[in-house]
């Protein structure tokens, strides 16, 4: 296993993304995380709680979840920088504990605040950092290249780090892990505090990437983000996994049962009881102008809600049913608003 | 092969975070340059009025004459306050005077003796006069002109009671006694081994040479804190980077910018001290020795930085523990205040600070023109207190490196 990776970083690659992540079967399993449990020393509950993730060779798998719900320090332990009370990860069938160096070699980790020299320039950060990973001679200057390219800095390759704007620092923070050509790439929130055109240019990055092959995760508070970008998505909740799933598949299971109904805001005194006296409402949310029923069967119970109102000469102004968006499911699964967290 | 590519990015990067770290660089190079000029000119003039008082000297007395206690008695009487004196029991020999004095415990000696009995028409006893030689000369100057001002104010009260006794009996018996009880100061011009006398320069060129050595542990420490918080060795982490790739990195590149600075402030005191009237600094004749005493400091001093680094947190915490740490070293090391003044229990003190086994290597080679032999126990001692710091700083680096 170790002597293929090194053969195929051996290979100059510059023009193509990569090589390596084409050999791959869609159906291998990149990641295996097994039941895995994380907590800091002294710290008083554990901040991963039995956690099974198993991710598939060439998926962008959306992590989602509020501010200390764990996201971090699952990485960490999928990037060997935190050790699991106990559990078992594998990539790509290996275990750390086995091939410490091979393991690190699979994986390149894009830290959730910026991990650059900040008086050296772009190349020389490249460079450190391509060296650190084992590249040199013609082969590191062609990976260079490809990732000045790829992050569309060569304007500003040869300017030190701390000029850059916050966009341009996090542009060369994720092509730095893109140096050795790691078959994996982990993203711990690539995008908090950058401007529109960067998070762009992140995404198209991620998107052609991933055309390539890569196994990517992406951790996120924008939940947009994580609808347009990923195949999968993945929630976590105080430490514990609560779905898993593609995109469709969640929002089916999590917001099908729902009816949202807008009013004039003077009326919702008045059918608010209406609504949660009818037969198959079991559960209301009152939010003026919208109110959101939880129903058993949102499409049979649709003909009741209208003449209910009906009778009360109410009229909603809108009216939706079944999934509505990334953000209702997760405030469904975790009563908590992703972005109102602190 | 890897661990070649690994090593040179981890020296790279260090290089040349450190040549663009201007403040850095300008405390570890041109801090101690400024007070290796400043502190060697001011105290050129200037250290007399500072000593602390008294001055330590003792008195050995082998010409066994009523000379030597009136000699005690004069110094002690001296309205200045400036020296303490004590007289030696008779069976005290030179060895022991030179041991005092070459240890520092006393600043100045004065040995009592017969002169040769063909030199009668010379004063009859002989004081010579000993200062360690690693003893400012305004010091030296301060010890020989109270020692003169006594045995003056002594020929005086002779030369009146002698005249006194002339005067009634008129007899020219009496003009022989004038001479008979004259004592003469020689200031001995070599220490009691034959080396010359130091200057303010010879204490002061690697007193700072080896403050500013040790106080990299400062901005040493500050690189491994920024790495951390820049989140950069995060990111090391998650490579397969060995520690001891990482550790050698900083080793290297501040190993190099102490031995420059090294180099500069012994040229400065070659060569630019004596242009702007100060004592020119003389480095010996054992430049191999130099060598080892200054590898052996460098690598104490870089070793210490480390612990630094791996122990405190904050910025705020390396330099603010950086600095008292380093500062206490060098007041009890002998480097703000030479250890001679200091009273005998702060001396014992002196033995446990690392930059006092680098100063007396250096001032060995460069006062006492002593080579390899002499500064080995210093070098020794330089080695283990940098192998123990090496060693824990190392342990922890590890620690940290690995999955927590
Ligand atoms: N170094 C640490 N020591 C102790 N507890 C920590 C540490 N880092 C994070 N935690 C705790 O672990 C939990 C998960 O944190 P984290 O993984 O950073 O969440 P996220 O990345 O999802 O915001 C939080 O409750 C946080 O307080
Ligand atoms: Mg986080």
């Amino acid at each position: 296993m170790r002597l293929f990776f090194r053969d195929m970083l051996t290979r100059p690659t510059p023009t193509t993304v990569s090589a390596f992540a084409n050999t791959h079967t869609a159906s291998e399993l990149a990641i295996d995380i097994h039941e895995v449990v994380g907590r800091y020393p002294r710290a008083d509950r554990a901040s991963i709680d039995h956690v099974s993730l198993q991710v598939r060779a060439g998926t962008i798998l959306g992590l989602l979840g509020p501010n200390g719900a764990g996201k971090t320090t699952l990485l960490s332990m999928l990037c060997a920088l935190m050790r699991p009370r106990s559990g078992t990860i594998q990539v790509h069938g290996l275990q750390f504990k086995d091939h410490p160096d091979a393991y690190k070699d699979l994986i390149g980790l894009v830290p959730q605040s910026l991990a650059l020299y900040s008086r050296l320039t772009a190349r020389e950060n490249l460079a450190v950092f391509g060296r650190m990973s084992g590249l040199a001679g013609r082969q590191l200057h062609a990976r260079m290249d490809f990732a000045i390219a790829f992050a569309g800095l060569e304007e500003v390759a040869d300017q030190r780090v701390e000029r850059y704007s916050g966009g341009l620092q996090r542009r060369l923070n994720l092509v730095t892990a893109l140096l050795p050509d790691p078959p994996i790439l982990v993203l711990d929130e690539p995008t908090v505090g950058i401007d529109p055109q960067s998070r762009h240019a992140i995404h198209e990055n991620l998107r052609q990437l991933s055309r390539t092959g890569k196994t990517i995760i992406y951790t996120s508070h924008y939940l947009d983000e994580v609808e347009q970008l990923c195949d999968e998505i993945a929630i976590l909740d105080r430490g514990r996994l609560i779905a898993q799933g593609s995109l469709g598949v969640l929002l089916a299971q999590f917001t099908g049962n729902q009816i949202e109904l807008r009013f004039e805001p003077q009326s919702i005194s008045t059918a608010a009881p209406i609504l949660r006296a009818l037969a198959g409402v079991y559960d209301m949310t009152v939010a003026t102008p919208l109110i959101t029923l939880m129903t058993d069967n949102p499409y049979q119970r649709l003909p009741q809600v209208l003449s209910a109102l009906e009778v009360a000469h109410l009229r909603p102004l809108t009216l939706m049913v079944g999934a509505r968006d990334l953000e209702q499911t997760f405030l469904n699964l975790t009563g908590t608003r992703l972005r109102d967290t602190p | 092969m890897r661990r070649l590519h690994q090593l040179r990015a981890a020296l790279g990067k260090e290089a040349l975070a450190l040549i663009r770290d201007t403040e850095a660089l300008l405390i570890l190079i041109v801090m101690p340059a400024v007070f290796v000029l400043i502190m060697s000119l001011a105290l050129q003039d200037t250290f007399a009025h500072q000593i602390p008082k008294p001055m330590r000297l003792v008195i050995l007395d082998e010409a066994h004459t009523t000379f030597a206690p009136r000699l005690t008695a004069a110094l002690h009487k001296d309205p200045s306050l400036a020296v303490s004196v004590q007289a030696l029991d008779n069976r005290a020999s030179r060895a022991h005077v030179r041991k005092l004095v070459h240890t520092g415990r006393v600043a100045v000696a004065l040995v009592l003796s017969q002169s040769q009995p063909h030199h009668t028409h010379t004063p009859s006893i002989v004081v010579t006069l000993y200062t360690n030689p690693a003893l400012p000369a305004q010091m030296r100057a301060l010890g020989i002109s109270l020692v003169r001002q006594a045995m003056a104010q002594l020929d005086a009260t002779r030369l009146a009671s002698t005249l006194q006794q002339l005067m009634p009996s008129g007899t020219p018996s009496g003009l022989l006694t004038l001479t008979q009880g004259a004592a003469r100061l020689e200031v001995a011009k070599q220490g009691l081994n034959g080396a010359p006398t130091p200057t303010s320069a010879q204490q002061n060129v690697p007193a700072w040479a080896l403050l500013a050595m040790f106080f990299l542990a400062i901005p040493l420490s500050v690189s491994l804190i920024k790495e951390r918080q820049q989140g950069v060795l995060l990111r090391l982490r998650s490579l397969p980077v060995p520690s001891w790739v990482l550790l050698t990195g900083k080793i290297l590149p501040y190993f190099v910018v102490n031995t420059i600075q090294l180099a500069v402030v012994l040229l400065e005191g070659m060569y630019l001290l004596p242009l702007l009237g100060g004592d020119a600094l003389t480095i010996g004749h054992a430049p191999l020795a130099l060598g080892v005493i200054a590898t052996a400091a460098n690598l104490a001093a870089i070793s210490y930085g480390l612990l630094v680094a791996t122990v405190v947190r904050t910025q705020e915490q390396a330099t603010s523990f950086g600095a008292v740490s380093v500062l206490i070293m060098a007041a009890i090391g002998g480097i703000l205040v030479p250890t001679m003044v200091m009273p005998p229990v702060m001396q014992r003190f002196a033995a446990i600070s690392p930059m006092s086994w680098g100063l007396d290597g250096f001032q060995a080679i460069f006062v006492r023109n002593e080579g390899l032999t002499t500064i080995l126990p210093d070098t020794w001692h330089l080695i283990g207190f940098g192998t123990v710091c090496l060693i824990v700083a190392a342990a922890r680096f590890r620690h940290e490196l690995r999955p927590q």
